[in-house]
């Protein structure tokens, strides 16, 4: 091998995205659940177990990863290293870790009680894992698997296919964490065998080995025709020969030891006595009390620097759109909107919250507006609900379409400007946050998203919020405006409403208010919410729809609504308005998905049209624009995966949700079956135009992607 | 009831807007060449097997002015295709759909004629496969279906221990 192809060769880490973020997701599930388990047990679970989990999941990494991947299909040698490690690496430092205990103390407690408790309890489960962690089947299985895989035939096969090849690996990683299982003996699983069995047992699996690396070594001919050196054969002969037997022989070698120590000592290690032990109480994890973004959210003035940097922002764009290029592709006001702010919007609602309100733009000139002193009215009684704002998304959505707003940066600025006038206009003459609660089509998109976000604010003790006196939270007081939403603490459920503004946060004399990770709020049987929600989750399905079907869009759109809608209509209100609101996720799920596609492909486009911005403007501090090809983020396949995924979890959230919505409702589960069947249909139905959707080739709107 | 029907009757007004058609794609270059500017674009992105359009935005060098007039021709893999405004709706381009049959790298070559000045530009893309796109579906189809056996089984064992304990 030449200089340059061994360089080559080894500078070829492979980044497999899915295995890696499993291996990584992993390991901080098992740290977590360590240190819950290190509180009750620290005997149990000294630090050295997770460093060997940790190790073998590094070994696995450094397995599928590494250039032994690359180089396996080169040389046998760097094969059978890959083997070695799947096999007799990684699994006993897995299972050193004892990973079964913090794996499931990582897990949220009704989780383990509600969601997994009825498997655990089964009786099946308990026989089928005695059954696979006998010592018998377990050493049959892991030479049948070992001596299996390598003979010629199946060899050449899993050389040749991807597919096949992973099987093999998940073979040896399997069958290999049975194997070790009885010789290491993870906590709490009881003794299956003698410790004396466990001598026999690996040196056995030895000779096994032995057998097989001396048939590689001494056959004289090449037995596997994908490699033809002899050399490269007879070595990794030589390394499973000497290797593997000191994987096996070690062991037995300190389990013989430990049977031959005095059993005063055996016993004391076997049996460590517990220190005294204070359960530290659970806490709930709060985004304020975190360092950075906790300071950030809670800073005086930290909405006000996200906002200006939003207002800039907008400005620019504004600017960019009148007086730039015509291109969409190459103007601030076809690429920043579209394919930027939205994405990250919805990313914002699925991870965190309602980050747009926070760090709203129209936010600004509003205040301005506020200042003014002419608020004097109130927003009509009869106008205090969401219908305004839903029929102006309604046209929102539509216009978006049918003026092709996206693709003409003049009218993209010329909706920032109307947006601006409306937010100033309204809070000058109104009082409170009457725009963002009733008109504007933007935050009421990000209302019913954030009804899903996993964080919301709370407050931190209920006892508190009844002995308080003043309620600054919601009437603010001399230094801090209470909640201009009108959001009352102590009744605050869900996000609905909640533009994160802090302002109950900063006015709370006794520090109460949180932002927590909290469950879905119950649903609202208000009907405009439930058409508010649907407005969002079919126009999720209409947008990405009409970008892939054009003309057809109306009519399959329509296909779509009616039966929702009909189904809708069979049930009563109350009834009506839950199953509306568990659509959510769904339909959060198909904008993640849409947005996210365009972001990953066109994730390099801004820095060109900034600087194509600044040359429009005369700014010459940037460089001009370098319009060129370059890959996107992801490959088109893991882009794909991402979107089916992100839709699946979807539909699933949306399933459960309606699941307990209907539970909630009927007497019995199986009236709430009969009752979810007609609406889990039409759910199912519009999942699989989602498929067809992500299927199709979409337009690539109103971005330069460098591809 | 009555809410109801003025709800889908709000959905049906809203889905009835006439479709507008999009152009161009995602810019695979941007380049001067002799006396114009040329912009071309390609969609679907990332370039897949199958059918792919192209389109091209031409400008006067000089004057940045949109030249509607040049007669552009697109060389893919060794076969010509002349690009036209016939089935674009955005008539500052011209485009041509290409067919690529298999994945890999492709040369293109786009030649610019307009009276006597001649222009040409050639750039790579990359095609990606899709072969496997049927076997991935299938297995994010089939992860909810299996999930929700799941449920189903624990929803059903979760039952019977209740029932159980009554």
């Amino acid at each position: 091998m030449s200089d340059g192809v061994s360089q080559a060769a080894w500078s070829s880490w492979a980044f497999p995205f899915w295995a890696t973020a499993g291996l990584l997701a992993t390991a901080l599930l098992y740290l977590r659940g360590f240190r819950e388990i290190r509180r009750t047990r620290p005997l149990n679970f000294p630090p050295w177990r997770a460093w060997c989990f940790l190790g073998g999941l590094l070994s696995m990494w450094i397995a599928i990863a590494s250039p032994l991947d690359t180089l396996d299909a080169l040389f046998l040698v760097a094969h059978m290293a890959q083997h070695l490690i799947l096999m007799s690496v990684a699994p006993p430092l897995l299972l050193l870790g004892a990973p079964a205990v913090p794996l499931l103390r990582a897990l949220p407690r009704s989780v383990l009680r509600d969601g997994l408790g009825p498997f655990f309890r089964t009786p099946i489960l308990h026989k089928g894992m005695r059954l696979l962690t006998h010592p018998v089947l377990a050493w049959v299985a892991v030479n049948i698997a070992y001596l299996g895989w390598h003979v010629p035939g199946p060899y050449e096969l899993a050389l040749r296919s991807p597919g096949w090849h992973e099987v093999e690996h998940a073979c040896f990683l399997g069958t290999s964490l049975l194997f070790w299982f009885p010789v290491i003996q993870p906590w709490p699983s009881p003794s299956r065998a003698s410790r004396w069995a466990m001598l026999p047992y690996l040196v056995g699996a030895d000779l096994v080995n032995t057998a097989l690396a001396a048939s590689l070594t001494f056959s004289g001919r090449v037995i596997y025709p994908s490699y033809s050196s002899l050399d490269d054969q007879v070595a990794a002969g030589a390394l499973m020969w000497v290797v593997g037997s000191i994987f096996y022989l070690v062991p037995v070698v300190a389990i013989a030891i430990h049977l031959l120590s005095p059993p005063s000592r055996r016993s004391s290690l076997a049996n460590p006595q517990p220190p005294h032990i204070v359960l530290p109480q659970p806490r709930r994890l709060d985004l304020l009390q975190l360092p950075l973004i906790g300071y950030v959210l809670r800073a005086r003035y930290g909405r006000m620097a996200l906002q200006s940097i939003a207002f800039v922002a907008a400005v620019l764009v504004i600017a960019d759109g009148f007086l730039g290029r015509p291109m969409s592709a190459m103007n601030l006001a076809g690429v920043l909107p579209w394919t930027y702010v939205r994405a990250f919007g919805v990313i914002g609602l699925l991870v965190l919250g309602n980050i747009f309100c926070l760090s709203c733009p129209f936010m600004l000139p509003r205040e301005i507006g506020h200042r003014l002193g002419l608020a004097g009215f109130k927003w009509p009684r009869w106008l205090r609900s969401k219908w305004i704002a839903i029929a102006l998304m309604i046209l929102f959505f539509w216009s978006y379409e049918a003026f092709a707003i996206w693709d003409h940066p003049g009218r993209t600025a010329w909706l920032l400007v109307a947006y601006f006038a409306a937010a100033f206009l309204v809070d000058t003459f109104f009082r409170g946050a009457s725009f963002c609660k009733y008109l504007c089509p933007l935050g009421q998109f990000n209302f019913a998203g954030s009804l899903l976000s996993p964080f919301s604010l709370q407050a931190r003790s209920q006892a508190t919020c009844r002995t308080c006196t003043t309620h600054d939270c919601i009437a603010g007081n001399a230094q801090q405006r209470g909640c201009e939403l009108q959001l009352y603490m102590p009744q605050k459920t869900g996000n609905m409403d909640c533009t994160l503004c802090m302002d109950c946060v900063k006015a709370c004399p006794h520090d109460n208010i949180g932002l927590f990770a909290m469950p879905p709020a119950p649903p609202s049987p208000r009907i405009d919410l439930a058409a508010l929600a649907l407005v969002v989750v079919i126009a999720a399905f209409a947008n990405a729809w009409w970008m892939v079907a054009g003309k057809y869009t109306a009519l399959l759109s329509l296909l779509a609504v009616v039966p929702l809608v009909a189904v809708g209509a069979r049930f009563k209100k109350e009834l009506f308005c839950r199953l509306s609101q568990a659509l959510l996720p769904l339909g959060l799920s198909m904008w993640a998905a849409h947005l996210l596609f365009h972001l990953f492909t066109g994730w390099a486009s801004l820095p060109p049209v900034l600087h194509q911005a600044a040359a429009d403007f005369h700014w010459h501090f940037l460089s001009p624009p370098q319009w060129r090809m370059e890959l996107p983020l992801l490959s088109a396949h893991a882009v794909l995966s991402l979107q089916l995924l992100l839709l699946d979890a979807g539909l699933l959230f949306t399933l459960y949700l309606g699941w307990r919505r209907a539970l909630e409702w009927a007497a019995r589960p199986s009236r709430a079956v009969l009752l979810l069947l007609p609406w889990a249909a039409t759910v199912a139905a519009v999942y699989a135009a989602g498929i067809w959707i992500l299927l199709q080739p979409m337009q690539m709107r109103g971005m330069i992607m460098n591809p | 009831m009555k809410a109801l029907r003025r709800l889908a009757a709000v959905f049906m007004l809203a889905m009835a807007a006439t479709a507008a058609h999009g152009d161009g794609g995602t810019m695979l270059l941007h380049q001067d060449a002799g006396a114009f500017t040329i912009t071309l674009f390609a969609a679907p992105q990332p370039l897949q097997v199958g059918t792919a359009d192209f389109s091209v935005l031409v400008q006067d060098r000089g004057s940045g002015d949109v030249l509607l007039d040049p007669m552009l021709d697109l060389t893919v893999d060794g076969t010509t295709i002349r690009l036209t405004t016939g089935h674009v709706s955005n008539r500052l381009l011209q485009s041509a759909t290409v067919h690529f049959p298999s994945p890999g790298k492709r040369r293109l070559k786009l030649t610019v004629r307009r009276g006597s000045e001649i222009a040409q530009l050639t750039t790579e893309c990359t095609v990606e496969p899709d072969g496997s796109r049927a076997t991935l579906v299938w297995f994010y189809v089939l992860l909810p279906a299996g999930v929700i056996l799941l449920f189903v089984i624990h929803q059903g064992l979760k039952l019977r221990s209740e029932r159980k304990v009554q």
